[in-house]
């Protein structure tokens, strides 16, 4: 079981991401990885997974980008530090925007969503060290994270959004192929959300865009486009870039943030 | 379960063409993708319902004593930690969704949004599994039954709301058979020798719902201030 690692001051919430590295990094934690070779996985002729190999197709001769994916050790932009996800990224706050975002800044970055085991959201999610599957089929493209045991439905069907939906924290994706690259298109989310751990603000008005391309076997890369005219004064991109995890599996990870609350509510 | 971090209604209704045939996938196996639910809650409350010789070990007994004087009070899913496997499948509010692909069929749930990997890969039970909540699920295909086993499932969870306890010693079978095209029936076996004299079987029947959009329904206790 990881440690609850939310909820932290920035000081803090670095040292937490460290733990959680640390816990990854950890021979007990390594020793339930499960060994699963997977049949289709290109190979050297040793034996091993042969990362540079083409990215390989799905039967409808688009790139299939199933498999486990995990963010570089000591990648950028981190997933915390003091600019989050906009580290070296020029951010146009809207003043509302800005106010929220000092004011999770001068609150150490407390009240985040994930400290109740709420979902991180997109970008937030992507951003944490623990590995995502991605499971790509006809019609619908699963994302499951590793972290919270949280699912992501990507709809390829070409359905159209439903009137009168729900907001949600992950949204409402439709996904469809530009090319070699699929280009997901992400609307109604919930309002105040959290794009990173520092705490970039969203708004119900935001319209994330991202774009997948599996490079070669080993490596992915997304690239997630913000555009919320209620937060920032204009839209602005983040890459981050994924590594193949093969033959093994995600382990459960379930958030025991809510473990101990009951009685703080007196129930 | 914070009824304010109810984020998404469900709007439900049970599929039309019940008697439609039931689809197959291309390798001529059942398809049992789609969004199903108990139609009912009787399992959830108590999973030996109907079930006449469940004769329960004496040290499980006595937890299972202890919850039942409590009201069911304690158990997991009030402080939004999953119901395991098999409750997980059974509350009739909570709908989960089907996604079967050639080496796993995928479960999703509307609940919690947590979901289930049963791997039909052929691969064996690691051989350390550690306890988790929802364990480790391997699948095969017994004819037109989708056969899934699980191991590795911590003892905290119980296996109903009424507080039927379980030890590390739990497998679960579950036996999905797709009746027909609007209906799925599921074998329950427990078999638990530590906290059970004999493996004991139920079946749960699910319908299936006409709902393109699953919805989520988060849960978390400390929402009273939380207002988002």
């Amino acid at each position: 079981m990881k440690t609850p690692k939310e909820g932290t001051p920035k000081k803090g919430l670095v040292i937490a991401i460290g733990v959680a590295v640390a816990c990854l990094l950890a021979s007990p934690a390594l020793a339930q990885w499960v060994n699963v070779p997977q049949a289709g996985t290109p190979r050297t002729p040793d034996g091993k997974p042969d990362l540079t190999a083409p990215a390989p197709r799905a039967p409808d001769g688009k790139p299939d980008l199933s498999g486990i994916w995990q963010r570089p050790r000591g990648s950028q932009p981190g997933t915390g530090g003091a600019d989050g996800i906009g580290a070296g990224i020029q951010v146009l706050f809207q003043p509302s925007g800005e106010a929220v975002y000092k004011a999770r800044g001068d609150s150490n970055g407390k009240g985040m969503p994930s400290e109740r085991c709420l979902p991180h959201g997109v970008t937030k999610a992507f951003s944490v060290p623990e590995p995502f599957k991605i499971v790509q089929t006809p019609g619908l493209t699963l994302i499951l994270h590793e972290e919270f045991n949280h699912y992501r439905q990507i709809f390829t069907d070409g359905r159209r959004i439903r009137e009168r939906r729900a907001p949600t924290a992950f949204g409402y994706s439709r996904g469809t192929w530009d090319g070699d690259t699929f280009v997901v298109d992400t609307t109604g989310f919930i309002d105040n959300a959290w794009l990173d751990f520092r705490g970039h603000p969203a708004t119900d008005a935001l319209h994330l865009v991202e774009r997948y391309r599996r490079r070669d076997v080993g490596h992915l890369e997304v690239q997630f486009t913000i555009d919320d005219p209620k937060a920032y004064r204009q839209p602005w991109n983040v890459t981050m870039t994924f590594d193949l995890l093969p033959d093994t599996e995600l382990i459960e990870h379930i958030c025991e943030n809510e473990r101990d609350a009951a009685h703080l509510v007196g129930n | 379960m914070g009824g304010g971090m109810s984020i998404a209604l469900l709007v439900c209704g049970v599929a039309g063409a019940q008697q439609a045939r039931v689809p197959r996938t291309p390798d001529g196996r059942p398809d049992l993708s789609g969004i199903w639910r108990s139609t009912s809650n009787r399992y959830l409350r108590d999973l030996t319902a109907g079930s006449a010789r469940v004769v329960i070990q004496p040290g499980a007994r006595a937890l299972y004593t202890e919850r039942r004087a409590a009201n069911g009070k304690g158990r997991p899913s009030e402080r939004c930690l999953p119901r395991g496997v098999p409750a997980m499948m059974l509350a009739r509010d909570e709908p989960w969704k089907v996604v079967q692909t050639p080496g796993a069929v995928f479960i999703l749930f509307r609940e919690s949004l947590h979901y289930r990997q049963i791997f039909t890969d052929g691969r064996p039970f690691p051989d350390d599994a550690a306890p988790t909540w929802l364990g480790y699920s391997i699948g095969r295909w017994d004819g037109d039954t989708l056969v899934a086993e699980t191991i590795g499932l911590t003892e905290e969870t119980w296996l109903d709301d009424g507080g039927h306890p379980h030890s590390d010693a739990l497998r679960v079978t579950e036996r999905f058979r797709r009746s027909t095209a609007g209906m799925m029936d599921v074998d329950i076996t427990i078999d638990d020798a530590k906290a059970y004299t004999s493996p004991w079987t139920v079946t749960v029947r699910f319908e299936s719902v006409s709902n393109a959009d699953l919805g989520e329904h988060l849960c978390a206790v400390a929402s009273v201030d939380a207002g988002k």
